[in-house]
């Protein structure tokens, strides 16, 4: 007699299909040494260690023939919190590239010769990004913690309905439970005083590494004998300096003329 | 666990994994739809603003012309989405004569265009064309969500232009405790965003949206889609709805920054110390009639950011409606087609 699937089971084949997805090189990431996009290998880790620790819930509730669930659920979904804690997931899933040791080194030398003033764009270029992140990072612990108490809040629920002797829900209804679960999480995470003002730290550092490449790339289209952007920008000045005076000269809508001025 | 409950759960997992593929692959086959309808005619456009009027000439109408200001932000095509999802055509059925600003999309040319350029130079255009075009002293405004701010502006700066004010879902109060959109921009250093970027992207406003509630409308919104599968209709109004709330302009670099800092950062609204092009913006000079409309579920303005409106114009007729809904949702649901175009039509109609 072959023994029935977990029901468990069954839907968390779901999640670590989709872990498996995750994992999968990312072909545009191949050959580069920092890939300017998500980490293909961080958000892996993540993902197969939620998909992970959830097959193991599964594992144990066909093992345990469903007796002891809820201790397995807690349990794992500790475990899970661990793990997510420490998952470098970057600002919205962005994690900008390291740097190293010989960055470091090459920032702290000075700008000297014909050659300096590129130096110092460079240099100006890695300290942005250095700070972006640092501040990235910053905010990815504070949302990796609020994954985690979402995950703990998901937990206390299928233990609640488990309590109550109810089967746990059908596979729209745990996802819809851990949407909301998150979403709690999240608006606790945004409602701290220092949350919203991390978050803005992130996309000033990340508009900050921005202008910093600009400045980078203005050299670059200078020398190769492209118009830079402070000309399109005087360029665009102009334009707008066209446009404004011809709208005032525009004839304006007639106005209705005035009643006493018809009865003179 | 019965193999009952088993089999239960497998199937629910392969339907939803079969439904979703297939409203993939109809919605592949849909795109993409057409918006709008409502029949229009040009009235003005200087080459990127455009105003518009649907329904009749309101010329000898005895119903004051009704301009439509939107937001600056999203495209205005929402209030016409599709015929059974049209705000404008439900108050031209209500014998409206209805005029819409599309302030259409900025280009770098357009980065230094300032909140004066907006209320004082382009809305006042318009307002112009409207009297003209219809015959009109002065005309209704229906300000909708930032668009509400600047008609409201607007009415403080040239009151004698304005008839009526109905204003939608309009943030007046930046810095309540629950306005989550104010506290994410309050520490953002906007000088750098648009010295950086001239034009502020429509990509990045829409990610800002997004992270106000990012697992509902990142996730499950598109987890839905399985209840839609084999529904065309249905996910046509989807695709529609993807469209607009993904079909952002850049914002014209100066106009964005002033809005963010002198109303998001510094509330000068409320403070009483907003000057736009010069010229302070005392609202006790708003004295038309105004109706402020807001929605009880709003995510993007809260109740709590349009109410405090009561107590700085200095109209004497004024009036709230609460849309038990969201910010979304007055626009589009089911609910709003049936309450909000007869709860401002009644109101243009009382208030006369």
């Amino acid at each position: 007699m072959t023994a029935a699937p977990d029901p468990w089971r069954a839907w968390l084949d779901g999640w670590q299909r989709l872990a498996e997805a995750a994992a999968a090189p990312n072909p545009l990431a191949a050959g580069l040494a920092s890939p300017p996009g998500p980490d293909p290998a961080s958000f892996a880790a993540g993902y197969g260690a939620f998909a992970e620790a959830l097959a193991r819930v599964g594992e144990r509730a066909t093992q345990s023939g469903g007796g002891p669930l809820e201790q397995t659920i807690a349990r794992e979904l500790a475990v899970l919190r661990e793990k997510f804690s420490s998952v470098p997931f970057g600002a919205a899933g962005f994690t900008p590239p390291s740097a190293s040791a010989a960055l470091e080194s090459a920032l702290r030398a000075p700008a000297l010769g014909p050659f300096g003033p590129s130096q110092a764009l460079l240099q100006d270029l890695a300290r942005a990004m250095t700070s972006w992140q640092a501040a990235a990072e910053q905010q990815a612990q504070r949302l990796a913690r609020a994954a985690g108490e979402a995950l703990v809040a998901y937990g206390d629920r299928l233990r609640a309905l488990l309590a109550r002797g109810e089967q746990p829900f059908g596979v729209r209804q745990a996802l819809d439970v851990w949407v909301e679960c998150g979403e709690d999480a999240y608006a606790r995470l945004c409602a701290d005083d220092d949350y919203p003002a991390i978050q803005a730290r992130a996309l000033n550092a990340a508009v900050a590494a921005v202008a910093a490449w600009r400045a980078v790339s203005d050299t670059q289209q200078r020398l190769l004998g492209l118009p830079t952007r402070a000309e399109v920008e005087a360029l665009e000045a102009r334009v707008q300096a066209v446009e404004k005076p011809a709208a005032t000269t525009r004839p304006r809508a007639p106005q209705r003329k005035r009643r006493s001025a018809r009865r003179r | 666990m019965s193999a009952t409950g088993v089999s239960a759960t497998a199937s629910e997992l392969a339907l939803l994994s079969q439904r979703l593929a297939q409203a993939a692959r109809e919605l592949a086959q849909l795109s993409p739809v057409k918006v709008g309808g409502t029949p229009r005619e040009p009235v003005w456009s200087d080459g990127k603003r455009s105003l518009w009027r649907y329904g009749p000439a309101g010329k000898g109408s005895r119903r004051p012309p009704l301009l439509i200001v939107y937001a600056l932000v999203n495209r205005p095509y929402m209030l016409d989405l599709q015929p059974d999802r049209s705000l404008i055509a439900a108050l031209v059925a209500a014998g409206h004569s209805v005029y819409l600003l599309d302030w259409g999309t900025p280009d770098r040319a357009d980065r230094a265009l300032s909140l004066a350029d907006y209320v004082l130079r382009f809305l006042d255009e318009c307002i112009a064309r409207v009297r003209a075009a219809s015959g009109a002293r002065a005309v209704d405004l229906l300000g909708v969500c930032q668009g509400g701010t600047l008609a409201l502006c607007y009415s403080a700066l040239k009151p004698k232009q304005v008839r009526r004010l109905a204003l939608m879902v309009t943030p007046v109060d930046f810095h309540t405790r629950d306005n989550l959109l104010a506290r994410f921009v309050r520490d953002i250093d906007i000088d750098l965003l648009v010295r950086t970027y001239g034009n502020v992207p429509g990509e990045l406003l829409n990610a800002t949206f997004l992270a106000l509630r990012p697992l509902r409308l990142s996730v499950q919104k598109y987890l839905s889609l399985a209840d839609l599968a084999g529904d065309r209709e249905a996910l046509a109004n989807f695709l529609r709805m993807e469209q607009w709330i993904f079909d952002s302009p850049d914002q014209a670099g100066t106009a964005f920054r002033e809005f963010v800092q002198w109303f998001y950062q510094q509330n000068r609204l409320v403070e009483g110390t907003l000057v736009i092009g010069g010229r302070p913006v005392d609202l006790k000079s708003v004295t038309c009639p105004v109706l402020n409309v807001y929605a009880l579920q709003d995510h993007l303005v809260p109740p709590s950011a349009s109410l405090p409106l009561a107590g700085l114009v200095g109209s004497r007729q004024y009036r709230t409606w609460a849309f038990d809904g969201g910010h979304i949702g007055i626009y589009v649901s089911a609910r709003a087609q049936r309450q909000l175009p007869a709860t401002l039509s009644g109101w243009l109609r009382e208030s006369l």
